[in-house]
């Protein structure tokens, strides 16, 4: 500990020169003119005569800060792909704080360019050892049943992801459990941001701004987790005009509004989304549609001052579904009789807090701090009459303090979580059993980004301390990011590596071994046993084969201890019987990214392909076994034309089969005393199972077909999307029950279309 | 052009021929175990009774006589191999509390001490479970009356019987001889069997000689009924024990409290292709023979009154 903390002085020390030897500071924040909207990684350069003196790149909030300039004459120019550059000149003496606010017009030669922009599929500039940049125009890219995209869709498509069907809103990265994962919405939790279908999640493409998915070696930032992080940052309304989008399609529909509220300072952005496939198409080529789901998302932001930002932003999602809506017999052929036993599962999610930013008008420094409260109710059961309920709720608070250097930056954070669980159960095998838990997180972090050796090296060192406040439990965290470009930033090749160690004290209970089964108990780890930790090892290249073709591949190793696992009983039930497991995952992925490359009948062709190989093992009790989430193989395609006004997007998934365990029948079972009589007694139903997760599904593919008309008229902006999902209607297994032999299978064929009008 | 055409067909392929692949799956994996079954053998029955389950990829739950799954695929015989006789168990489909139905199979023999019985449940295709289970024989010395009887502060009179070289107890009758005018009685009074070894590690038994006193005077007066006596004088003759111990096989069973893990399938089972425990029970009793003096010191002999409540 005391090692830490000398070390952590050690790393102000060091860098601490930037900081005295500043002259004239220049800052400020680039936006996009059309909608306000920050421009990230817009270039901003100080020049003397054709000479660069200085130079940096905004943040996400677009955001940059340039100091140490000695006085004198300059010119400022900043600039972004597909925008018109701002050029101003400056007389700077010291001591100089100078204050920017640039909005970038879209240069109108590009403009139809921009359609087919380059970066629309997931281009591996976006990619950096488990950490992938997601901007709305990618996650529009990526088709739905729907007009709009959303992250979920998109998030499938990236390598290491594994969903377990196309309801349900399950993801697996890259090894990790579901309850490993953190999914954060301004910096607030979001417990189940998933929705029924899982297409659709509580992020839809008009909300983000970016999203940062880390599957695995995260930094000094984030806690609390052991496998991925998505942190998603929601837009700010508009602060010039009035927009909004109306769209219809069956399976969701949506209406955004945005606007100012005092022109230029403070905005508004409320949506509302909901799905009426349910009432539209309740029985869908003999597959019943049980499904309701949507959400409500506001956001209120504004500039206060210049150094002032403040925001709030609330979020409320609901879900449920009858997951195992339709069942075949094991022949498949014929339909079973229609099982409806208003069984159903149910989720909802609550989410609001504010952040407010300061930036200082003296030294570069930004603290930004976030406090809310997140909400989630999960259940399960027949409707009205859950027989198992689930309930997480916390309240947070957190502060980043970033100081800005020309090359980087040094920060440091806390966040303190205080969280309390509860669950109900109350099965027909289950005794009724109940859980009210608190649990207490302190996460304190450092950690400095810097860009050394004239940009051919970035690193990002950290360290990250967990505490459990009240069982006096703490651990530290060291983490690493690397990024290497050996000819340079504009070169064709760059190394990417990542290392971190990682604490978790919820478990998400659910039963692995029933894949249609949605519902998670939230514990805290068990007395006596060690929180959850995990090592993750990841290392990769990016290389650009030629203009229009670029790739990447990737390797990951995540080392998992103290993972909390149920004990596996014969018998039907969700058990809270648990035992300690370990655990490992590794593999690689490589993909390939087409960009802008002209294609027949003078239409542009972008795409992207991914394969992913990797396994997942864990020891538990007498077993060693393949968990439910462990898919072998994994290739994504997306194909998307543009011709004009019209683009034809195809999607192609493949995934070989999850585990599963077999049955090895039913019997019955008696503990045998004195007291028992098998000739009158019925004894207790009994699954034999066989080796866990010894069997395997068959494999998984499916193929979407999208065809999109947008047209722009001024500031309004029709689309049209028609498709099929499912196209050569593969009868894709979603869940098997052992108890009736019967299957449920993943969506059938479905046709679909919608209808978007926009006001920009 | 050309290239560009050819690579994404190439790339195409075996995404196509990939949508292909099977999509059947048969999620049941069993071709090693047949049947499960429960059940014991018992000395003190003349008809022996075990359940069988055919472990099948749906649960067993028969509501009719005419449903599938009331008919079973299942010779049943047991094999004495210490005198190499085999006996045919019958089928009977019985009804339970509930209404449902369960394959119950009988036979009628008396279960040897000592004796290796070999259960075989054979289905049509040959295909066959078996157990076999050896009933267990007790010496006579390897169980101990400790000292003499303790008298209580509210004046019962206890008598603890202790069992060293023991392993696992089924469970446990008193018996008391009584003798009366014209009477002549033996009064057998149950006993529950402690969930454990005593904390000396010994199998261990307080019988509690004045309350059984009540089975007694029961007795007694119907006796009395019968033959219109108002009072009959009774003393304690002899006094025992009988009790039954579980076979070796099966005994594991009950020294794991964890029900999570008894219940695993194939846990503490003695069935080879299948599940459960077939066992069986050894019956032992001993008696001493009960002077007067001791007879006073355990509170005899006792008036019975016909009319006394007890």
């Amino acid at each position: 500990m005391q090692a830490h903390r000398y070390g952590f002085f050690l790393l102000l020390l060091l860098f601490s020169y930037d900081v005295v030897a500043q002259q004239a500071i220049l800052r400020g924040f680039v936006t996009d003119a059309s909608n306000e909207q920050p421009l990230q990684g817009a270039t901003v350069t100080v020049r003397s005569g054709d000479a660069l003196v200085s130079g940096a790149a905004t943040d996400g909030d677009g955001y940059f800060v340039i100091n140490r300039l000695a006085p004198g004459s300059y010119r400022l120019v900043i600039s972004f792909v597909g925008f018109a550059s701002w050029t101003e000149s400056l007389e700077l003496v010291d001591g100089d704080v100078r204050d920017f606010r640039v909005a970038l017009a879209m240069r109108a030669a590009e403009i139809d360019e921009l359609v087919v922009e380059a970066d629309a599929i997931g281009g591996i500039t976006t990619v950096a050892a488990g950490l992938e940049t997601v901007v709305p125009k990618a996650i529009n890219r990526v088709p739905v049943p729907g007009v709009s995209g959303d992250l979920a869709s998109y998030l499938q498509t990236i390598p290491g992801v594994t969903v377990q069907g196309d309801r349900g809103g399950q993801f697996f990265v890259r090894g990790g459990a579901v309850d490993q994962n953190l999914a954060l919405l301004d910096g607030l939790p979001v417990y189940m941001p998933f929705h029924v279908l899982s297409f659709y999640s509580a992020f839809p493409e008009e909300l983000v701004d970016r999203a940062a998915f880390y599957t695995g070696g995260f930094g000094a930032r984030y806690g609390g987790r052991t496998s991925s992080i998505l942190d998603v940052t929601a837009r700010n309304g508009n602060k010039q005009n009035v927009a909004g989008s109306i769209s219809v399609a069956p399976f969701l529909s949506a209406a955004t509004i945005e606007g100012p509220i005092i022109e230029g300072r403070v905005s508004a952005i409320f949506s509302a989304r909901q799905s009426f496939v349910e009432e539209l198409i309740p029985d869908l080529f003999g597959q019943r549609m049980p499904y309701r789901f949507g959400d409500r998302f506001g956001k209120i932001h504004a500039l206060l001052g210049g150094s002032h930002e403040l925001s709030f932003t609330f979020l409320d999602t609901d879900d449920r579904g009858d997951i195992a809506g339709s069942k075949k017999s094991v022949f498949g052929e014929a339909e079973a009789a229609v099982i409806n036993d208003s069984t159903e599962v149910a989720w909802e999610n609550r989410v609001y807090g504010g952040t407010w930013i300061y930036r200082s008008n003296r030294i570069p420094i930004v603290s930004r701090l976030t406090a809310g409260r997140s909400e989630m109710r999960n259940a399960f059961g027949p409707v009205g009459s859950p027989e198992r309920e689930a309930t997480v709720e916390s309240v947070e608070a957190s502060l980043r303090l970033s100081w800005l250097l020309n090359n980087g930056d040094i920060s440091v954070g806390s966040t303190l979580r205080k969280t309390d669980l509860g669950y109900t159960l109350d099965d027909l095998f289950t005794e009724f059993t109940t859980s009210a838990e608190e649990l207490t997180e302190l996460q304190v972090y450092a950690e400095t980004t810097l860009d050394l050796l004239d940009d051919h090296l970035s690193i990002n060192p950290g360290v990250h301390m967990y505490a459990l406040t009240d069982r006096s439990q703490s651990w530290m965290e060291p983490r690493m990011r690397v990024s290497v470009w050996p000819t340079g930033r504009e070169g064709r090749h760059q190394i990417n590596a990542s290392w971190g160690i990682y604490h978790q004290a919820l478990t998400g209970l659910t039963d692995e071994r029933d894949l249609g089964n949605l519902f998670t108990a939230w514990i805290t780890t068990p007395e006596g046993q060690e929180a959850m930790q995990s090592m993750h090892g990841i290392v990769g290249w990016n290389v650009q084969l030629k203009p229009f073709l670029s790739g990447a591949v990737e390797a990951f190793y995540k080392d998992y201890d103290h993972i909390t696992a149920p004990i596996f009983s014969p018998f039907p039930q969700f058990t809270t019987a648990l035992q300690e497991a370990t655990g490992a995952a590794y593999g690689a992925d490589v993909r390939l990214n087409l960009e802008n490359r002209p294609f027949l009948l003078e239409s542009v062709l972008d795409g992207s392909v991914s394969y992913t190989w990797s396994t997942v093992e864990y020891e538990a009790g007498p077993y060693t076994y393949h968990p439910a989430h462990d898919r072998r193989h994994q290739l994504n395609a997306v194909v998307h034309a543009q011709k004009g006004e019209v683009g034809l997007t195809v999607q192609w998934q493949y995934g070989s089969g999850l585990p599963f365990t077999e049955s090895g029948g039913f019997d019955v079972w008696y503990l045998l005393t004195p007291d028992v009589d098998v000739a009158s007694e019925a004894g207790v139903d009994r699954i034999v199972y066989s080796e866990p997760f010894g069997g395997r599904q068959p494999t998984y593919a499916r193929m979407d077909v999208w065809l999109e008309r947008r047209v722009e008229r001024g500031r309004y902006i029709g689309t049209m999307r028609a498709g099929v999902l499912n196209l050569i209607n593969r009868a894709n297994l979603f869940y098997y029950d052992l108890f009736t032999f019967s299957r449920v299978d993943q969506l059938p064929l479905i046709p679909s279309v919608g209808f978007k009008m926009e006001l920009r | 052009m050309r290239r560009l055409r050819l690579s994404v067909l190439i790339l195409l392929a075996p995404l196509l021929l990939s949508g292909c692949d099977e999509t059947f799956l048969d999620p049941f994996d069993n071709d090693q175990r047949y049947y499960t079954v429960f059940g014991f053998l018992d000395p003190l029955q003349l008809r022996q009774t075990i359940r069988i389950i055919p472990v099948t990829r749906f649960p067993e739950d028969i509501q009719g006589p005419a449903e599938d799954q009331a008919f079973i695929d299942a010779r049943v015989y047991t094999r004495d191999l210490t005198d190499s006789t085999s006996t045919l168990w019958r089928h009977e489909l019985a009804q339970q509390d509930d209404g449902s139905y369960v394959h119950l199979y009988h036979a009628d023999f008396l279960v040897k001490a000592g004796h290796t019985y070999r259960l075989d449940i054979i289905r049509n295709d040959e295909k066959m479970a078996s157990a076999t289970t050896i009933v267990p024989k007790a010496p006579s010395d390897k169980f101990v009356l400790a000292s003499g009887p303790v008298v209580r502060a509210d004046s019962s009179v206890y008598q603890i019987i202790s069992f060293p070289g023991i392993s696992a107890l089924w469970d446990l009758r008193a018996v008391y001889q009584v003798d009366g005018p014209g009477y002549r009685d033996r009064t057998f009074v149950d006993y529950p069997t402690p969930a454990a070894p005593g904390p000396n590690g010994l199998w261990q038994y307080e019988l509690n000689i004045t309350a059984d006193q009540d089975s007694i005077i029961a007795r007694a007066q119907r006796f009395m009924q019968d033959r219109t006596v108002d009072q009959l004088p009774v003393t304690l003759t002899a006094l025992g024990v009988q009790f039954r111990i579980i076979d070796s096989a099966w005994y594991p069973m009950f020294n794991e409290p964890d029900l999570v893990k008894l219940s695993q399938p194939g846990y503490a089972s003695n069935v080879v292709n299948g599940y459960g425990i077939f066992g069986s029970l050894g019956l032992h009793s001993e008696e001493w023979d009960v002077s007067p003096q001791v007879a006073e010191a355990l509170g005899y002999p006792i008036t019975v009154d016909l009319d006394a409540p007890f």
